[in-house]
């Protein structure tokens, strides 16, 4: 099975929020089909844990050179997803389509997601991890993603990485072409080590990767601090414990050799 | 026969031993969290635990016992050092783990010292701590208040920023790595036959001859003259 | 077959300590969801009614709850918007209106007891019944806006015998938008083409290479289908916008979209700027004025109307028709058009003798426009507009390089400045002028089917409120009489023509949504008898002596509907979904139960007997059967009834045509049936006549230009735009739940002011602040104040319809909406645009200070 990539295209999106609507009412729906909680009653809660996309709205520059940039955050489902590696239940796992998705009932709510995201996507609500799951549940039935199935101007869509991949690079060069200013694909190609390559990638204008949250060396220095230390630790834990048995064993052979040699008493 | 006296009292005595038992199981419960490489021992509790609890998740069954057992251990820590602290701190002008003498030469001189005893065993003047002691008895103390700093941050870590909470995190997995590599030399010394007198000390009696201490630690011999101790 | 839940799925076993420590992390296999799930979910047509747009939707509908709302892609433009897909917040609200409501205690006060639907309904019609057998059916005014009795509820109270059915457009789209649009495109008597307002035309987003957002704003806003799509497709196929607008808005794009940031009020200043150098630049084709527009007329300079004319007979698809054909000049003297369409001179001044053998000095219609234009300069218009003179020159040239592939946005929520009218004029003489209309690319006109009725109601005897006013009010000469909520609250003041009793309400927010709230709510103290329809609280219903609950969409059937803003003509209709909450009904059954109580015997066997056997199908056929208004060819393809009652919607084909409907047949750039009506108001000596002159002028100016007087320190112009997910004064999104994280992260809920005029002031971002108005200062609104850098410097910006604002009484039945906030309206004086009874929903200041 292929793996199955979104993409949201800056261009056409016109900021109307379905997407992120539609994916709250979506996990409302899954709430009443899997744990009988009628939408009735869940429409009376905020649930912001089950809204996985939200809005991170900015001002830049000064009047009257000046813009409003909505960031749009949401999980990336990262090629090699530093939540995965560091989940110490195993609770996050790789569907076919290549989904990075949290398994409610493993999760413990220890926050080491959190830590590693360098996008700091997942939310920790009553002792469980959230985020988005790439509607793996619609995607391996045939449907759309809910945030693709909601989005009004063709600013989000998906299919198969090889479809998506080209159907951005074609607007991308098109924009270029009309715009006169370079639009990238952002997470097509590899982001860094940290993250890899991303199955959520955004058409951009170059210029402006920064305004969009849109992090090219995505990493959380804390935990990259962490990591190396870890390292050391390891290596040098176990040169203390064989230093150590080396010193014993020395030790022990100079001690035997002062006594015999009349230096020290036998104890 | 030689003059006892007492080098370590009763509460340093009963605060280390608690020390240990509470440091061993912070230890083990919190390394499957450091490293996938300890999952055996979240396995370990997990399996009867899962079997007890009817869970399917035996990973996630040993780490939430795991996690209780660290709380509790952390919670237990913290009371208990409180009555060392203060006691540690009325008299924190004269504290072992000041050095004898200051200065990076001096600090040099102390290790080439551990160095005549350790590995030429040859006769050397140590204080009551030896430079190498006195540095881990430092980074003992540092490590642990980060670590219970950032520990209770963790605890709390709904209440804070999340970025402050992955800071935390970090401290707290770098504080016990310098700790635990550090603990590793402590323990072997500790149970080295040329330490026997000294983990008497701390283990059983609390006190050290008079004569050894003037063979063996001959600057804490004379300091405790200038005291009028002896 | 058993569900499959979410907790069936781990089959991955217990991992041994063994394998655990070998580094090898168990696999848990994930949630298996078959198709039967979906399966099992049933699918159901709707028409949203978030707002007013009835954007083609599917309800999934899950163990009797609506669970999830898609957009319809049976039409090629289907899409639907984040209120609409936020709709099950909006119909499963705890704080609905679900059971028939009655005043205790004074009226406005708010307070109700729960009662029967006979007791209310009995109540209501006992009040009717008694006027009509007085004779008085006309005291009863019908007040409708969402109404869930579409197709039938005018046409019943048309039967009751009143002729006060009072549409609510000339709040948004129904003053100045069909005068202005009309006058240059034709239509009846002032009224625009193929319906009224924002209906008429669509701009061809998908194809356009240049637009001008103006007044409006398509992306975000209303109108999702087919404009929020067909936005989005002509981004993605490279169009260039520029947002021409005191707030930098989100939904035009955020990455290399111009943005002038006018001052507000001044787009009529813009306007002329542009046209001055569309006009002096030469950005338009001759050979097209030539062709389509009147530019080549002759204008008599005495009258202000075409030297001579006469009636001709043409052949037009087939058909004869009658146009006026009108003097040119051509090199060999004047003569009529037809005579000679190709070499009409364009330019210049001329002497020709008219009909009675005078003669008479005369310019051509673009001369007369030209010469009129020049002091519009663009540097004018900087000073004016507080915009730089380079970037309307820049606006200018874009348009005239891909034209007549661009347009300028119409505008929708038109009636904001007493020179609205203006405002729209000049955007559709330069739309024409560059050739947008009927072009690939440009604007076109809107498609539509129209139905056999299903009431066929006499027309009631008596003139209407709206009718007399036309003739005898001379503030409103240009009444839309159709449309005209306040000029009605101005009938129930005064009693003219005759005094006003009952006042009937569906889904309408007359007092939070029009200009004057305060001087309304006095206004509805007067009557004898007021009913609310509505599931929703608002500042209206607190007014209310009845509140009856209808159903919300997705829990009742409605008629055929056959009216989009969209280029293709489209058929869908909008079925039950889930049985209604509590006691609500849907619309027609309450109209049916109206209807027993208060019709004679003969009337309701004629109109309604067959409903109360049958239900919805008496009214869906005589709809269908009498299907008109498309090609013979669309009309073959529409499907038959049981699918479209199933769920088919259909859609026409694209037509790139223009409606021009003028006496000339051509578009008039210089509008001739303005000009007559501007001559004879000027003859009468009309102190309004300058709203309506036909050339390009600025002296009929939005109030707050008037006096000259600059701004105080503290005082602000207010705008107001809706949030994406916000609409009108709405509790459907203003309790709803599901758009609140939304919402607060936008600050939604406070009002936005250019950083370094709030600075000045000593305020700060966040701050608690009141605004009033300083012409009617006992209303006072609270609210917080934004610093924001996209905000214009006079400008104070809120998003309309999700706060309480001032009058905030009806906030108290509302679980997730504060007291206070800001509501523009709720600050208004009771005031009317010249000549069209317009609304002038910002045309006023307001001051702001610290609290």
């Amino acid at each position: 099975m292929s793996v199955n990539m979104k993409c949201y295209d800056t261009t056409p999106c016109i900021r109307c929020f379905a997407c992120m609507v539609g994916c709250s009412v979506e996990n409302r729906l899954r709430l009443q089909r899997e744990n009988h909680i009628g939408i009735e009653k869940s429409v009376q809660g905020r649930l912001t844990h089950l809204s996985h996309l939200s809005p991170q709205r900015r001002e830049l520059g000064t009047f009257p050179n000046s813009r409003q940039v909505t960031a749009f955050h949401h999980c990336n489902h990262c090629e090699d997803a530093p939540c995965l590696e560091i989940c110490p239940v195993d609770a996050i796992i790789r569907r076919e389509g290549k989904e990075v998705v949290v398994v409610q009932d493993r999760c413990i709510g220890c926050s080491s997601c959190l830590d590693a995201c360098p996008f700091d996507v997942p939310v920790i609500k009553n002792g469980k991890a959230y985020k988005c799951h790439g509607c793996y549940d619609r995607v391996e039935n045939g449907l759309k993603q809910s945030c693709v199935n909601s989005c009004p101007s063709g600013a989000m869509f998906s299919g198969t990485k090889e479809e998506v991949l080209e159907e951005a690079h074609k607007r991308a060069e098109l924009y270029t072409k009309k715009t006169g200013k370079e639009h990238v694909v952002y997470g097509a190609n590899k982001v860094n080590g940290t993250v890899g390559e991303l199955r959520w990638i955004t058409i951009v204008p170059k210029e402006d990767l920064e305004a969009y949250k849109l992090d090219t060396d995505p990493k959380k220095l804390a935990m990259s601090a962490r990591e190396a230390v870890k390292v050391v630790g390891a290596v040098g834990s176990v040169a203390i414990v064989a230093g150590s048995i080396g010193h014993l064993i020395y030790w022990l052979g100079k001690r035997k050799e002062k006594i015999s040699k009349g230096e020290v008493e036998e104890k | 026969m030689s003059k006892k006296i007492v080098v370590y009292n009763n509460v340093e005595r009963f605060f280390h031993y608690h020390l240990v038992h509470l440091v061993a199981f912070l230890t083990i419960s919190g390394l499957p969290i450091l490293s996938h490489k300890f999952d055996f021992i979240a396995y370990g509790l997990g399996i009867p635990v899962a079997a007890l609890t009817n869970s399917q998740n035996v990973l996630s069954a040993g780490m939430s016992a795991l996690r209780f057992i660290h709380y509790s251990s952390a919670f237990l820590l913290t009371l208990l050092s409180i009555p060392f602290v203060f006691m540690m701190l009325r008299k924190i002008a004269h504290l072992s783990m000041w050095p004898d003498r200051w200065g990076v030469q001096a600090t040099i001189d102390g290790f080439k010292e551990m160095w005549k005893f350790y590995i030429k065993q040859e006769h050397v003047r140590f204080g009551k701590m030896n430079t190498g002691q006195k540095l881990f008895a430092q980074v003992v103390v540092i490590t642990m208040i980060v670590l219970t700093i950032s520990g209770y941050m963790l605890v709390f870590r709904e209440s804070i920023s999340s970025d402050l909470a992955t800071y935390a995190r970090a401290a707290h997995a770098i504080s016990f790595i310098i700790l635990g590599m550090m603990l590793i030399i402590h323990l072997y010394l500790a149970v080295h036959p040329t330490n026997k007198n000294s983990y008497e000390a701390m283990f059983h009696t609390g006190t050290m001859d008079e004569e050894f201490i003037k063979d063996h630690h001959g600057i804490y011999y004379d300091k405790l003259k200038k005291e009028n101790k002896i | 077959m058993g569900k499959t839940t979410r907790r069936d799925f781990l089959k991955g076993g217990v991992a041994t300590i063994v394998g655990a420590a070998a580094g090898m992390p168990s696999k848990a296999s994930a949630k298996v969801v078959t198709s039967a799930d979906f399966g099992r979910e049933k699918k159901v047509s709707v028409l949203c009614r978030m707002c007013a747009q009835k954007c083609p939707a599917i309800a999934t509908v899950l163990d009797g709850r609506v669970v999830r709302l898609e957009p319809n892609m049976g039409t090629p433009y289907g899409a639907i918007c984040g209120r609409a897909i936020g709709a099950v917040g909006a119909t499963y609200d705890k704080d609905r209106i679900t059971k028939p409501l009655m005043r205790v205690g004074k009226r406005g006060e708010g307070k109700f007891k729960e009662v029967s639907w006979g007791e209310a309904l009995d109540f209501v019609s006992k009040k009717l019944k008694a006027l009509r057998d007085e004779g008085d059916a006309k005291s009863v005014a019908y007040l409708p806006r969402f109404s869930s009795a579409g197709g039938v509820d005018k046409g019943f109270f048309h039967l009751y015998g009143t002729p006060n059915v009072v549409g609510y457009g000339d709040t948004c789209f129904g003053a100045s938008l069909p005068v202005s649009f009309g006058a240059v495109m034709g239509g009846t008597k002032f009224s625009a083409v193929s319906g009224p307002g924002t209906s008429a035309v669509s701009a061809d987003h998908e194809f356009a290479k240049y637009g001008v957002l103006i007044q409006r704003n398509v992306g975000g806003a209303l109108v999702c289908h087919p404009w929020g799509k067909t936005f989005g497709l002509g981004k993605k196929n490279g169009m260039e916008i520029v947002v021409v607008d005191p707030r930098k808005p989100s939904e035009a794009g955020e990455s290399l979209v111009d943005w002038a940031p006018i001052k507000p009020g001044t787009d009529e200043a813009f306007l002329l700027g542009l046209l001055h150098e569309i006009l002096t630049k030469n950005y338009y084709s001759i050979d097209h004025l030539r062709k389509k527009t009147n530019a080549d007329m002759l204008i008599d300079l005495e009258t202000g109307l075409p030297v001579v004319t006469r009636k001709i007979k043409k052949m037009k698809k087939g058909k004869t028709v009658e146009i006026e054909d009108y003097y040119i000049q051509t090199d060999s003297g004047p003569c009529f058009k037809s005579q000679n369409p190709e070499l009409s001179k364009l330019f210049g001044d001329y002497e020709v003798e008219d009909e009675l053998g005078d003669t008479k000095k005369c310019k051509t219609a673009l001369q007369m426009l030209l010469d009129e234009v020049q002091p519009f300069t663009p540097e004018w218009a900087a000073k004016v507009t507080t915009l730089k003179a380079e970037q309307i020159k820049k606006i200018a040239k874009r348009l005239n390089d891909a034209k007549p592939a661009c347009f300028l946005e119409r505008g929708y929520r038109s009636e904001r400045y007493a020179n609205s009218l203006r405002e729209k004029l000049l955007i559709t003489q330069i739309n024409a002028i560059l050739g947008a209309y009927g072009a690939k690319g440009g604007v076109i006109s809107n498609g539509k089917v129209k139905f056999g009725k299903a009431i066929k109601a006499p027309k009631p005897k008596d003139i209407s409120i709206a009718k007399w006013i036309v003739k005898h009010d001379p503030n409103k000469p240009l009444l839309n009489v159709k449309f005209y909520r306040r000029a009605w609250v101005e009938a129930v003041l005064s009693e003219k023509p005759y005094k006003q009793r009952v006042a009937f309400f569906w889904g309408q927010n007359i007092i939070g949504g029009s200009v004057g709230s305060t001087k309304i709510a006095e206004a509805l103290k007067k009557l004898e008898m007021i009913v609310c329809v509505s599931p929703y609280w608002n500042e209206t219903t607190m007014y209310a002596d009845v509140i009856l609950p209808d159903a919300t969409f997705l829990e009742r059937d409605e008629c055929l509907n056959g009216k989009w803003k969209s280029p293709l003509a489209t058929l869908g209709v909008n079925r039950k979904a889930v049985e209604p909450l509590g006691e609500s009904k849907d619309g027609y059954w309450i109209i049916n139960q109206l209807a027993k109580r208060v019709l004679s015997d003969l009337e309701y066997e004629e109109h309604f007997a067959e409903y109360d056997k049958i239900g919805m199908m008496a009214f869906w056929k005589k709809q269908y059967d009498g299907i008109h208004g498309v090609t013979k060819a669309e009309k073959a393809s529409i499907p038959p009834l049981k699918d479209i009652l199933a769920g088919r919607v259909w859609a026409g084909k694209k037509h790139y045509k223009i409606k021009c409907k003028t006496k000339t047949g051509k578009w008039e750039i210089y509008p001739t049936e303005l000009a007559k009506k501007y001559k004879e108001l000027k003859e009468a000596g009309h102190k309004d006549a300058e709203y309506i002159n036909p050339l390009p002028t600025f002296n009929a100016k939005p109030f707050i230009l008037q006096s000259g007087v600059e701004l105080e320190n503290d005082e602000f112009l207010p705008i107001t735009g809706f949030h994406p997910l916000g609409t009108f004064t709405g509790q459907q999104t203003m309790n709803n739940l599901l758009f609140k994280d939304i919402t607060e992260e936008n600050h939604a809920d406070c009002v936005f002011i250019n950083r370094q005029r709030g600075e000045k002031l000593g305020l700060r971002d966040g701050d608690k602040v009141q605004i009033y108005n300083p012409k009617l200062s006992k209303v006072i609104s609270t609210t917080k104040v934004k610093l924001s850098e996209v905000v214009q410097k006079d400008t104070l910006f809120s998003y309309y319809g999700l706060t309480a604002g001032a009058l905030d009484r009806f906030s108290e039945n509302l679980s997730h909406v504060q007291k206070g906030g800001f509501n523009s309206n709720h600050l208004t004086q009771f005031l009317f645009s010249p000549l069209t009874g317009g609304n002038p929903a910002q045309d006023f200041t307001v001051k702001v200070r610290r609290v």
